[in-house]
């Protein structure tokens, strides 16, 4: 649970740290109002739904409507503010993506090319790289058959694990002409208008190459 | 999440066409027209480490996954019995200090969390990976900007039957909808491993091999892991020192004698 939240809170920051001022904004007068709505669900979640069921059963009066409103006026606002925020997170991504482009100029030609070049530079230190469809993957039969090795024999794989954690954009970063800053706007406004969710996995970074740890048993 | 899924792509202003990423030259370098990879120490990608497991039921059945259209990287693929990137939970629960450790372990929990077996108290991670799964390979995925990844080979005591009754949990749902395993490519355990395990590795490198009928194989791809790790399974059981490890994995779970008379 704790853990769950924690996650949360931090997929929250990061998807924080690329809105703007006025996103921000909205953002913290929405969970505002979020944790003031939660408080009063709780607290009178039979009187909302009695009322609620009075408002549907009886004909509905404008004075009925009015006085639901007033009742629950802090339930409404976060709908409404919620409801607001997602159409500013909409505007706003579209403002980004209209701003920043992406385009895949590598077509399938292209990446076959590089993939090509990638191939006969890697045969030459008995490495390939393999073309699967649209995609490729670079490996190295001498690093398998270490690994596997390693595997058979029990023998392990040391590994250091480096301080602090690794971020592809500097937070502290607050030039607006910042590349990574950009980067992350860019990649945020287009997972918002994906409807895809935006967090931090908290993953693991390999930074060393395996043959290395394969050959002298650590990986740093 | 950024440096991957931004590979091979120009990103630059539309105002002022300042030009924000190239698309390869955080992970590539190029010298005269040659392409060169860059150490995974030397990239600015996240290098998130992935492990992807082919694994195997009691009866013989190879389990893949079709993915969801809501997966980043594989949706509307059918991907490995289990698949994904490394948590960092992994690398705090391997207390070992072995790598290898850390790659069987996130192995396992994905191979777990696909199949439905999370919460399984015959299924903990810590015995899956111990028990379980064989790393055979490993690779660097070039459309994700040289990413790591580990293929493992996979065994789950249970049969195919047993196995679909457990669902994956509402999370993992959103990413992983069905389980396929061909009846034709079921490992038979009475006849040489080293040939069957050849047999089932290309039986399912063609989608069309496993779906007899041409609409229904041509709406499936397979994943970039899928194919990989077939084929790079198959080469390993070309080498006879990697071979022989596999063979062992594959004898020892499916209770093969290894006597000189058993095939093999």
């Amino acid at each position: 649970m704790i853990t769950s939240l924690m996650h949360w809170l931090d997929a929250k920051r990061l998807e924080f740290s690329a809105l703007s001022a006025a996103g921000k904004a909205i953002r913290v007068i929405k969970h505002a109002s979020w944790i003031a709505a939660l408080i009063t669900i709780v607290g009178d979640s039979v009187d909302i739904w009695e009322k609620w069921q009075a408002l549907t059963v009886a004909p509905v009066t404008f004075e009925a409507v009015v006085q639901f409103v007033a009742a629950n006026g802090r339930v409404i606002l976060f709908l409404a503010i919620s409801l607001v925020s997602w159409m500013i997170d909409m505007r706003m991504s579209k403002s980004i993506l209209q701003e920043i482009q992406a385009h895949d100029f590598y077509g399938i030609e292209r990446f076959s090319d590089i993939v090509g070049r990638l191939n006969k530079q890697e045969e030459s230190v008995d490495g390939r790289v393999d073309k699967l469809d649209h995609n490729a993957g670079w490996t190295h039969p001498a690093t398998n058959k270490q690994l596997i090795l390693r595997v058979g024999a029990g023998r392990p794989v040391k590994f250091l694990i480096k301080e602090g954690t690794w971020l592809a954009y500097d937070p502290s970063e607050r030039s607006a002409e910042s590349r990574g800053r950009q980067l992350l706007r860019f990649v945020v406004a287009r997972a918002v208008e994906a409807r895809q969710r935006v967090f931090n996995g908290r993953k693991v970074r390999m930074c060393c190459d395996l043959n290395e740890g394969l050959i002298s048993g650590v990986i740093i | 999440m950024m440096t991957d899924g931004l590979a091979f792509q120009h990103v630059s202003s539309l105002s002022d066409r300042v030009e924000y990423s190239d698309g390869w030259s955080y992970f590539l370098y190029c010298i005269k027209g040659s392409f060169r990879l860059r150490s995974l120490a030397d990239t600015e990608s996240s290098n998130q480490l992935g492990a992807s497991t082919l694994a195997f039921t009691r009866d013989g059945y190879l389990m893949l996954v079709y993915q969801t259209r809501r997966n980043a990287h594989s949706g509307g693929k059918i991907a490995p019995s289990g698949s994904g990137s490394l948590d960092w939970e992994d690398v705090t629960a391997a207390t070992s200090g072995d790598f290898l450790d850390v790659v069987r372990r996130g192995a396992a929990r994905e191979l777990i969390e696909e199949s439905g077996l999370e919460g399984h108290r015959d299924f903990a991670v810590d015995v899956v990976a111990s028990e379980y799964v064989l790393p055979y390979a490993f690779s660097r995925i070039i459309r994700r900007a040289g990413k790591p990844e580990f293929f493992c080979l996979g065994y789950l005591p249970l049969t195919i039957e047993e196995l679909v009754r457990y669902k994956p949990k509402r999370r993992e749902l959103i990413y992983t909808v069905k389980s396929f395993a061909s009846r034709v490519a079921r490992f038979d355990r009475n006849r040489d491993p080293r040939a069957e395990l050849e047999r089932i590795c290309d039986h399912y490198s063609q989608t069309d091999q496993m779906f007899p009928i041409a609409n229904i194989a041509e709406r499936f791809a397979l994943s970039y892991q899928v194919m990989h790790g077939l084929a790079l399974l198959r080469e390993a059981l070309q080498d006879k020192e990697s071979a022989a490890i596999i063979l062992s994995f594959i004898r020892r779970h499916f209770a093969i004698e290894n006597s000189p008379n058993a095939p093999g």
